[in-house]
């Protein structure tokens, strides 16, 4: 099931919320999030409901026998294990066609595929499996006695299939004791309705431009940099509007999940970026990967081969296929570049300078993200070196669908840069400015259900969003 | 006075979840109000509630956008955006705001690049407006060479039929005719030509849009009465070189009905954008018998029509109802005069003037070859069918889809 679904927003998320409300204390209300987990999980594939159940299991007895040991052999054991089922599970379904395709390049076909689908958020959910597990190794965190606080963590719907990806220590207190507020849940309201307007007033319109124009065999004369743009705007609307509506959803339940987006595309460097861009997953990966092989506390050398690592796993975790290696080696090609080279260069720079300089390197790394192959990621980004070639305004008049939706362009564009939180800090004390906040999450979020119901009126969906 | 402001901003807290909480109600009204079985607007059936079964919910099933999603699960789906109250009004005003939307865009992007030609506008997948009259849908030339083989099959057997006359009607029609470039070479037709080498041929030309326009409906694929007048007058001077005019059947009256009539192209895309008057043309033929299928039975419903008791329903598709649908075999008997047989093997651009060009034969088979082994129950062998019928004249008449397209997805299919 996903967010901006008819099904979860008008009968799947009020049935939870009535059900959750209903239920009296903290472990009734955690068994009727749980529950409902299960079954949002179960929506989409529902057999791997029973995997799912299984690394709950797994992963809770690994954290008994982790508590109730303290031989420092058998601890590093059971970590191995964990690690290797938890990491074998995640290769299996979503890396196994991956190597198995580049083993037949090398060894000839004749291998075979496996016919698995990919269980729905397996990145995700193993990241915080992996974070409880290794936090309760490294004693960070204590042991959870009650398999459903754990359960309950681990499945809870609003962040279980795109994130942020919440850490064990971070909620560890909440699932055992939350008080849900009227002002939580009306900011929660306020924050999910202004998600789901991100994913499918301003991500779906700009999906709309950039895929019609990626996708065609032979990219339209002139369109290269509209689509790239598009797909950008695309990207972040998408996954940082999932973020809201999960963070809002988590204070309907008396939850607080840490940021996940901050503005990322008004940062001015690559470093900068990345602190802002899918916050929860690049620190995952800076304190469960690149402090423990040594961060920058080492040689220079040492430091380099350490963010090459760092950089091509968060590559291949967002997909089974070069190109994501590729785009996280682009990244850490671009952060060693940025350290130990351009440092000085960058510094002396004018701000909006190095801004626009970073938005067109994210651009182009954009570029690879979505274009899978070789030659269609030259073929975009030589396109967009050569912007002297027309042909986009025939483009447009021949593809209403995609020229309707340009307009969308514009509060994209604005809508990636901090005017909100800049009006919000600035007006928060004056009268009506709550009510006028509230009548704008009201307005997005009547346009967002309609825009949903329209999109029900043409099978062609991607002419008209 | 905190206390006051703190009861208010409750309130107002209160009131700002019921707000959010409206859309919801829209489920349980819908149901109350009942499910609704059609969508005129929409021109479509509507998805209606399913009946919850476990085996239901665990059937993966992969949606258009190739995400899998369980059967009971996806078509929950689909019946909350048909059933909900109101689902239909805020469809449609969606739906006049994207077409509003792209207009206005489209007259900002003139007014930026004033050079720009209204040519072809894409509206749907396959579906285009042309020169920015949005009440008619047309199609782009398609690139066929990937059916040649088909077309070869298909001619390899019509060529081969002993002692009958194999005459061939070609229709231009948007699917082979660049509208931007109509002065282009047919390609298509020289294709078609050289792998038939027929004993004689004629070919339904349109010069340009503006020709298109005048023989066409606006949102379907057929020729209209003008053109399937013309194309039964081109057809009858092919088949009756020495006599068509002393046969020629003249129109007794042009009947427009108050009566708009959505085409296939409106159909397919849901866009009900056609605003002309469906038309025809009575004529007084001898009387025949009909045989569709095996069966004794009159084909089509002309004759209601012309009686002025045709149905108005909006999903009606007048073009089949009125001419007549597609059928395996219809046979036409008027009569042993010694004027021979005739095999007409076609697809649905003959269903207006099947009777017309058969009233100049004794006996007609029209043969439609995406129906006819699914009747028979054997492919269709024309050389033993022309056999075992003294056909004297075979008519092979289509468009381009007939000629390359449907004998390849009738194999696709198989």
């Amino acid at each position: 099931m996903v967010f901006s679904s008819l099904t979860f927003l008008l009968l799947f998320l009020p049935l939870t919320l009535l059900c959750y409300y209903l239920a009296r204390g903290v472990k009734a209300r955690n068994l009727v999030l749980c529950l409902f987990s299960l079954v949002f999980y179960a929506w989409g594939e529902p057999v791997y409901v029973l995997l799912m159940l299984g690394s709950i299991l797994f992963n809770y007895c690994i954290g008994l026998a982790l508590g109730k040991t303290a031989g420092k052999g058998v601890r590093r054991a059971l970590l191995v294990l964990a690690l290797a089922v938890n990491l074998g599970a995640i290769g299996l379904f979503k890396y196994g066609n991956f190597v198995l395709e580049n083993l037949g390049l090398l060894f000839g076909p004749g291998l075979p595929r496996l016919s698995l689908a990919l269980p729905l958020g397996i990145s995700f959910y193993t990241f915080q499996i992996l974070s409880y597990v290794l936090d309760v190794y490294h004693e960070k965190t204590p042991v959870q006695s009650s398999l459903l606080r754990l359960a309950t963590y681990i499945v809870l719907f609003p962040q279980l299939v795109a994130g942020p990806i919440v850490r064990y220590e971070e909620i560890q207190s909440q699932l055992q004791s939350r008080r849900e507020t009227l002002e939580d849940f009306t900011e929660g309201l306020r924050r999910f309705a202004i998600g789901l307007g991100k994913k499918v007033i301003l991500a779906n319109a700009m999906a709309a431009i950039a895929d019609p124009i990626l996708d065609s065999a032979v990219l339209p004369p002139g369109s290269a940099w509209l689509a790239a743009v598009a797909y950008m705007l695309q990207i972040y609307f998408d996954f940082s509007g999932y973020s809201d509506m999960a963070i809002g959803m988590g204070r309907f339940f008396g939850f607080r999940f840490s940021e996940n987006f901050n503005y990322p595309y008004a940062a001015d460097s690559i470093t900068e970026f990345w602190r802002r861009w899918h916050i929860s997953l690049s620190s995952w990966f800076r304190d469960y990967v690149y402090f423990p092989l040594g961060g920058s506390r080492c040689s220079t050398a040492r430091n380099i081969l350490n963010l090459m690592i760092v950089w091509t796993l968060t590559g291949l975790w967002h997909g089974a296929s070069w190109n994501f290696v590729l785009w996280g080696l682009y990244y850490g090609v671009l952060l060693i570049l940025e350290k130990y080279v351009l440092a000085g260069l960058i510094r002396r720079l004018p701000k909006v300078l190095r801004r626009v300089l970073t938005l067109l390197a994210v651009l182009a790394g954009w570029v690879i993200f979505r274009q899978t192959s070789l030659p269609a990621i030259g073929e975009c980004l030589r396109a967009m070196l050569n912007p002297t070639a027309g042909g986009l305004g025939s483009y447009l008049a021949a593809n209403a669908g995609v020229l309707e939706n340009t307009i969308w362009l514009i509060p994209a564009v604005i809508g990636c840069f901090p005017l909100g939180k800049y009006l919000t800090r600035r007006f928060s004390g004056r009268k009506g400015f709550g009510l006028l906040r509230s009548g704008w999450a009201l307005l997005v979020w009547l346009l967002s259900l309609s825009l949903l119901l329209g999109a029900t009126y043409n099978p062609f969906i991607y002419f008209r969003f | 006075m905190r206390d006051q402001e703190k009861k208010t901003g409750r309130w107002k807290q209160w009131i700002l979840i019921a707000l959010f909480s409206l859309p919801v109600l829209m489920v349980p009204a819908g149901l109350l109000r009942g499910q609704q079985q059609v969508s005129e607007t929409e021109n479509r059936t509507l998805s209606q509630y399913p009946a919850f079964s476990v085996s239901a919910f665990l059937e993966v099933e992969v949606q258009d956008d190739k995400s899998r999603v369980g059967k009971f699960q996806g078509a929950l789906e689909k019946a909350l955006g048909d059933q909900l109250l109101l689902s239909g009004d805020i469809k449609e005003w969606m739906q006049d705001g994207h077409l509003a939307l792209q207009k206005v865009q489209k007259q900002l992007l003139y007014a930026v690049q004033p050079g720009l030609k209204d040519g072809y506008t894409q509206i749907a997948d396959g579906y285009y407006h042309y020169s920015g009259e949005e009440n008619r849908i047309v199609e782009k030339p398609r690139d066929y060479r990937e059916h040649q083989e088909h077309l070869d099959a298909m001619a390899r057997q019509f060529r081969s039929i002993p002692d009958v006359r194999l005459c061939l009607y070609f229709i231009e029609n948007s699917r082979v005719i660049d509208f931007d470039h109509p002065e282009k070479e047919d390609e298509v037709l020289t294709r078609v030509l050289e792998a038939f080498r027929p004993d004689a041929s004629d070919v339904f030309r349109v010069s340009g849009y503006e020709a298109y326009k005048e023989n066409f409906y606006q949102t379907d694929h057929h020729w209209n009465y003008k053109g399937s007048y013309a194309g039964y007058q081109a057809i009858l001077r092919m088949l009756h070189p020495d006599n068509w005019e002393t046969m020629l059947a003249e129109p007794e009256e042009t009947i427009e009905l108050p009566v708009v009539f959505q085409g296939s192209y409106a159909r397919q895309t849901h866009l009900l954008c056609a605003d002309e008057h469906f038309t025809f043309q009575a004529f007084s033929l001898p009387a025949c018998r009909t045989v569709i299928q095996g069966k004794k039975g009159s084909y089509g419903h002309l004759s209601l029509y012309q009686r002025g008791k045709y149905p108005t329903d909006s999903l009606r598709n007048h073009y089949a109802y009125c001419f007549g649908g597609d059928y395996g075999q219809i046979e036409y008997d008027f009569g042993d005069e010694g004027r021979g047989n005739l095999l007409l093997v076609a697809s649905s651009y003959s269903n207006p003037i099947n009777a017309l060009i058969a009233s100049t034969y004794d006996h007609t088979w029209v043969v439609d070859l995406r129906y006819y082994e699914g009747w028979a129950g054997k492919p269709f062998d024309p050389a033993a069918f022309c056999a075992e019928h003294g056909i004297r004249d075979v008519l092979l008449l289509g468009d381009a889809q007939f000629f390359f397209v449907d004998e390849a997805e009738k194999e696709a299919a198989e």
